[in-house]
């Protein structure tokens, strides 16, 4: 059952914005939320009721939230519908006692169904992103028209799995007001970034007040580590739909032996695309150079 | 103390134009610049890559009145692992001049340094606007020798179209006192804003010449009158034997619904045929970085 918020998506206006930026917010999404077991999962949807080509959904990293994509997706809304979710524990989904890829990939199917993506989904994910969008491949692969991972590494052997990063324990700090908590926002890793006006919209989207006072919107919960426990490396392998990575080519996570062996398992009909210049918050770094990437991909692959 | 009287002439030097690393960078890997004769007429290139490589080449091709180097900050991205060259066709840049331009010889110029350059056996060729043009003639030529034809921001018009007229002559070209008032008279044309000033200035620095009279533009005014119109670059295009591909900017002033859909008959549902946001008909100074993003896509997808 679909609840919809038609709330105008507001944005910063204190950093100057180009054209581009301003024609596709101008391209505001619809605002909906579906139960999936127990838990309210927020998405954004863009483009027609129904298209001519199959639906992409959208999935962003670790901590971040759907309106990362929120100046990308207008880009691709002519003739299909596109979504970008909240997994739950982020953005403005709701939160679970525990949080994994046993939760998030019953939410991709949800989103997917209730925007009306249709068969053939393209599932477009960035770095948490991209290990959930293989794991709902890993499950669902068949019904999906592709899988584009964002920098999202996998390592040679087992290494992930032996040595998983600790969760993400700090807890979250209060700030007296939304400007102090602005001015906090870092994209990590750390990065340079000389696209203020994205960092301002994310990080606007990123904050949310509490009794306490301002606070980030992600569940501290929600940051662990449990996507490193599936076998990501088969799962990419043996992925029964049609595959891409893009990653920027300055990531600190893509280094050569990384890259190496990503397009070992993709295979060598899989398009690999290095963005110049980029690190790892390549959407937000490069928002062309991935938009254009993306374009061809989907077009090499008739869709 | 603080020497006040001297900053006068601190003002009176150039303003540096600020440029990112990466630019810097790409700009340090020095091509070698290389001189063949080619019906007579002496024909530059630049030449960046490996003496030799298992991957096919790339030949970049400019635009009207343009010159090799538009392509000295894309070209080392792609210079890793396979040669990479980007031609002065006559008439232009450090190339030689003709009595008379005529396709067939801009084609011969292509094939003879693609040769030289040792692009292999299957290069691809990457031609910008006048240069896309030459390219789809290039294509019709040789496309069975070609592992694919990028065209960047050239489309083509049903043979009725007005653009099928002659050009107006040109201006004579005009002279100047010296290098900076030259280089800053220096606009693109056809005419449009370009935030990359780092980028317009260094084609702006390798655009002009000194000559007795002064300095004035490297290209040949003969050059800006003909070429082209009188090929079917429509059917050129259409029977291409070689993989095609075709890149445009969202905001180039040719870039009109008539002419995208007129030449969007030409390819397949399975060539690339991409638009580049925020980017003008010269969308490699707009979007460097997309575009080499996005010439990527394209070798990828044919397995070059």
């Amino acid at each position: 059952m679909l609840a919809r918020h038609s709330e105008r998506l507001g944005r910063l206006t204190d950093h100057p914005v180009p054209a581009w930026f301003a024609d596709a917010m101008a391209d505001a999404p619809s605002s909906y939320c579906v139960d999936v077991e127990g838990c309210s999962i927020h998405f954004l949807r863009w483009g027609p009721p129904e298209g001519t080509l199959p639906g992409i959904l959208f999935l962003h990293g670790g901590g971040a939230h759907a309106q990362w994509w929120s100046f990308i997706a207008p880009f691709f809304d002519n003739d299909r519908p596109v979504a970008a979710l909240d997994f739950s524990g982020m953005g403005d989904s709701g939160r679970r006692a525990e949080y994994g890829s046993h939760v998030h990939v019953p939410e991709i199917s949800a989103v997917i169904e209730a925007a009306g993506l249709g068969d053939g989904t393209i599932i477009v994910g960035h770095s948490f992103g991209a290990y959930m969008t293989l794991c709902h491949a890993a499950r669902h692969g068949a019904q999906l028209g592709g899988a584009v991972i964002i920098d999202a590494a996998i390592r040679p052997g087992t290494e992930d799995r032996d040595q998983p990063r600790a969760s993400y324990d700090r807890p979250k700090r209060h700030y007296p007001d939304k400007r102090a908590i602005l001015s906090r926002f870092r994209l990590a890793p750390e990065q340079p970034c000389e696209n203020h006006y994205l960092l301002a919209h994310v990080a606007e989207h990123s904050v949310m007040e509490e009794a306490e006072g301002w606070t980030w919107k992600f569940d501290v919960a929600a940051r662990g580590a449990a996507h490193f426990q599936e076998p990501l490396g088969a799962y990419l392998r043996n992925m029964p739909c049609r595959k891409a990575l893009i990653y920027g080519a300055e990531s600190a996570f893509m280094t050569p032996e990384v890259v190496a062996h990503m397009k070992m398992l993709l295979g060598s009909n899989a398009p690999v695309v290095a963005v110049p210049t980029a690190h790892h918050h390549l959407t937000i770094e490069q928002p062309i150079g991935f938009i254009v990437a993306l374009q061809g991909i989907l077009a090499g692959w008739g869709s | 103390m603080e020497d006040r009287s001297s900053r006068w002439i601190i003002e009176e030097e150039e303003p540096e134009v600020p440029k990112p690393e990466w630019f810097d960078n790409a700009i340090a890997r020095v091509p070698e610049s290389h001189r063949i004769v080619v019906d007579d007429c002496d024909i530059h290139y630049l030449r960046w890559g490996p003496d030799t490589s298992e991957k096919q080449g790339i030949l970049f091709v400019h635009g009207g009145a343009a010159h090799a180097h538009w392509w000295s900050f894309i070209a080392p991205f792609f210079a890793d692992d396979r040669p990479v060259a980007a031609i002065d066709l006559s008439g232009m840049g450090d190339s030689g001049r003709r009595e008379e331009y005529a396709t067939a010889q801009r084609v011969a110029e292509m094939a003879a340094v693609s040769a030289d350059a040792g692009l292999g056996e299957k290069p691809v060729v990457v031609g910008h606007s006048f240069g896309g043009y030459m390219t789809m003639c290039f294509g019709h030529n040789y496309g069975d020798a070609l592992s694919g034809a990028v065209i960047v921001d050239s489309f083509v018009r049903p043979p009725s179209g007005d653009d099928d007229g002659p050009r107006e002559p040109g201006r004579p070209k005009p002279y100047f006192p010296d290098k900076n008032t030259v280089v800053r008279r220096y606009r693109l044309s056809p005419y449009q804003p370009c935030e990359n000033e780092f980028l317009v200035d260094y084609i702006a620095q390798h655009a002009v010449v000194e000559e007795e009279r002064g300095w004035t533009w490297k290209y040949d005014d003969a050059t800006r009158h003909r070429g082209r119109r009188d090929e079917p670059l429509a059917d050129y295009l259409r029977d291409m034997a070689c993989p095609k591909a075709l890149i445009y900017g969202a905001d180039s002033v040719l870039a009109t619904d008539d002419a995208i859909g007129y030449t969007r008959e030409r390819f397949g549902p399975g060539d690339h045929f991409i638009e580049i946001p925020a980017a003008g008909h010269h969308l490699m100074l707009d979007q460097p970085i997309a575009f080499v993003s996005c010439l990527r896509v394209i070798l990828n997808g044919w397995g070059v």
